[in-house]
C-alpha cells in the first residue's frame, strides 16, 4: 500500500492551499492592477510615473523573493491618497477601493502579517461596498423601477453586443440616439420630446426584473459577506455578482479589486482557483483595453 | 483599543466617505457616480446632463455646445460642473463664460433626462438655475 499512501499525501498537499499563498496571490493581483492603473492613468511627470512603475513592478516580480516592505505599502497608499485628494469628485469608485485596500495591506504588515486582521478589514470593505451599492439602487427610483436599464437598452449602451446579432436592435438604438441627439438642440423647458422606441418586445419587463435581481444580488452578497465571510454561498454570490456585473457593464477595474477581496476571504481551493482565474482574465482585458478602468 | 482601531478604522473611513457622498448628492446634486458612495449605474451618467445658457434675461436659450469648442480650461470646468453642479462652482463657471464671450451677464441652467417619463414622451428635469456676471477688469 505504499503507493496509495503516497498518492494520498499528494492529494492532501494539492487540495490544501496555505493561507499565506492566498494572500501572496491576492497581493500579486492587486499589484498587477496597480501597474495597469498607473499605465492607463499617467500623471504629467514622466519621472514620477517611471519611479512608481519601477517600485510596483519590482515588488510584483520579486514579491516571493523579498520581504514585503511596509515602506512600499505606505508609498502605494500615499499614491492612491494623492490621486484621490487631487481628483476627489472626479475619481471612480475603484480608486477609493484601491486606497482602502492599500490601507488594509499596511495594517497587515504593521501587525506582523496578521491574516485575521487583514481578512476582517477586507470583509468590511467588500461587504459595505456591495451593501451601499445595493442601497443606492434601492433609493434610486430610476433603478428599482427598471427605467435606468430600459433607457440604457434604448440607447444601445446596455446589451450592446446585440447590435451585431440583430439588425432591428441596431436600427432602433441608432434611431433613438438620433432622437436624443436632436433633443439636445431644443430648449427643454416645457418641451416633451418624441418617445424613444422599444428595442425588442418585453424589453421593459426584462429591465424591471433585471433591476430587481441585481438589487437582490448586491444586497444579499453585501449582507452575507458581513455575516458569514467564509461560507460557500457567500462566495457563490460574490462570483455571481462579479460575473453578472461583467456581462452587464464591463467595469473590469472595479471587478479586479472585488476579485482580490473575494480571494482574500475564501479558504476553499476551488474558489481560490476561480478568483485567481477571474482576476487574470480581468487584468488581461484591462491590458487589451476592453472594459473600463 | 489598538486592535479595534486596526480592525474597524478603515471601515469607519469608508462609512464617513459614503455618508459625505450621500450628503452632497442629496443637498447639492452631486452625480451619484462620483464621490466614493458606490452609486454608479443607479441612474443616468452625469454626461447625459445638459447646460443651457442665455445672455442677460431676455436672450434666447442656447445649448452650451452651440458655442463650439471652448478653451481647454473651460471644457474641463464644464465637465466638472456637470458632475458637481454646486452653486459656487456654477457661478464661477458662468463668470468664466461671461468673460470668454464678452457678455455682461448670463443665466445658466442644468437639465437632466427624466428616465421615468420615457414611455409617453421624453422629458427633462431642471436641476439648477443661476445668474452670473462678468468680472470687471
Amino acid at each position: 500500500m505504499p503507493l496509495n499512501r503516497d498518492l494520498y499525501k499528494y492529494r492532501v498537499a494539492f487540495s490544501s492551499v496555505k493561507p499565506e499563498r492566498t494572500i501572496e496571490l491576492a497581493i500579486q493581483l492587486f499589484l498587477g492592477f496597480a501597474i495597469l492603473y498607473l499605465v492607463r492613468n499617467q500623471t504629467p511627470s514622466v519621472l514620477f510615473n517611471f519611479l512608481c512603475l519601477l517600485a510596483i513592478t519590482s515588488q510584483f516580480i520579486l514579491s516571493k523573493k523579498i520581504k514585503q516592505s511596509i515602506l512600499f505599502w505606505f508609498c502605494m497608499c500615499l499614491f492612491f491618497a494623492f490621486k484621490l485628494l487631487t481628483t476627489y469628485f472626479q475619481a471612480a469608485n475603484h480608486l477609493f477601493i484601491a486606497f482602502y485596500l492599500s490601507l488594509a495591506f499596511i495594517v497587515f504588515f504593521i501587525t506582523r502579517q496578521n491574516g485575521s486582521i487583514l481578512r476582517k478589514n477586507v470583509q468590511l470593505i467588500l461587504g459595505l461596498a456591495l451593501l451601499f451599492s445595493g442601497i443606492q439602487k434601492i433609493v434610486s427610483s430610476d433603478y428599482y423601477s427598471g427605467a435606468y436599464f430600459y433607457y440604457m437598452l434604448q440607447r444601445g449602451d446596455f446589451l450592446w453586443p446585440l447590435k451585431y446579432l440583430s439588425v432591428s436592435f441596431q436600427e432602433i438604438t441608432s434611431y433613438n440616439m438620433k432622437v436624443l441627439e436632436s433633443s439636445r438642440s431644443i430648449y427643454p423647458g416645457g418641451a416633451t420630446f418624441e418617445a424613444l422606441k422599444t428595442p425588442f418586445s418585453g424589453a421593459k419587463t426584462m429591465s424591471y426584473y433585471l433591476s430587481v435581481v441585481s438589487i437582490a444580488l448586491e444586497l444579499g452578497a453585501g449582507i452575507i459577506i458581513l455575516v458569514k465571510p467564509k461560507s460557500f454561498i457567500t462566495h457563490l454570490l460574490i462570483l455571481a455578482t462579479i460575473w453578472g456585473v461583467f456581462f452587464t457593464r464591463q467595469e473590469v477595474g472595479f471587478l479586479t479589486l472585488l476579485t482580490v477581496m473575494g480571494l482574500l476571504l475564501t479558504e476553499n481551493k476551488y474558489f481560490i482557483w476561480f478568483y485567481t482565474a477571474t482576476g487574470i482574465i480581468f487584468l488581461s482585458l484591462i491590458l487589451v483595453r476592453i472594459g473600463f478602468l | 483599543m489598538k486592535i479595534l482601531f486596526l480592525k474597524y478604522g478603515i471601515a469607519c473611513l469608508l462609512l464617513a466617505v459614503t455618508f459625505l457622498h450621500l450628503y452632497f448628492v442629496r443637498t447639492k446634486n452631486l452625480s451619484v457616480w462620483k464621490g466614493g458612495g458606490f452609486g454608479m449605474y443607479s441612474t443616468a451618467h452625469h454626461n447625459h446632463r445638459e447646460i443651457w445658457i442665455r445672455a442677460g434675461k431676455l436672450g434666447a436659450w442656447m445649448p452650451i455646445d452651440s458655442l463650439g469648442i471652448l478653451p481647454n480650461s473651460l471644457e474641463i470646468h464644464k465637465s466638472d460642473v456637470l458632475r458637481r453642479p454646486f452653486k459656487k462652482n456654477l457661478e464661477k463657471f458662468g463668470e468664466k463664460l461671461c468673460n470668454f464671450k464678452n457678455y455682461n451677464s448670463i443665466e445658466l441652467e442644468i437639465w437632466q433626462p427624466d428616465l421615468a417619463s420615457n414611455s409617453g414622451g421624453f422629458q427633462k428635469n431642471r436641476l439648477h438655475t443661476i445668474q452670473s456676471h462678468a468680472t470687471k477688469p
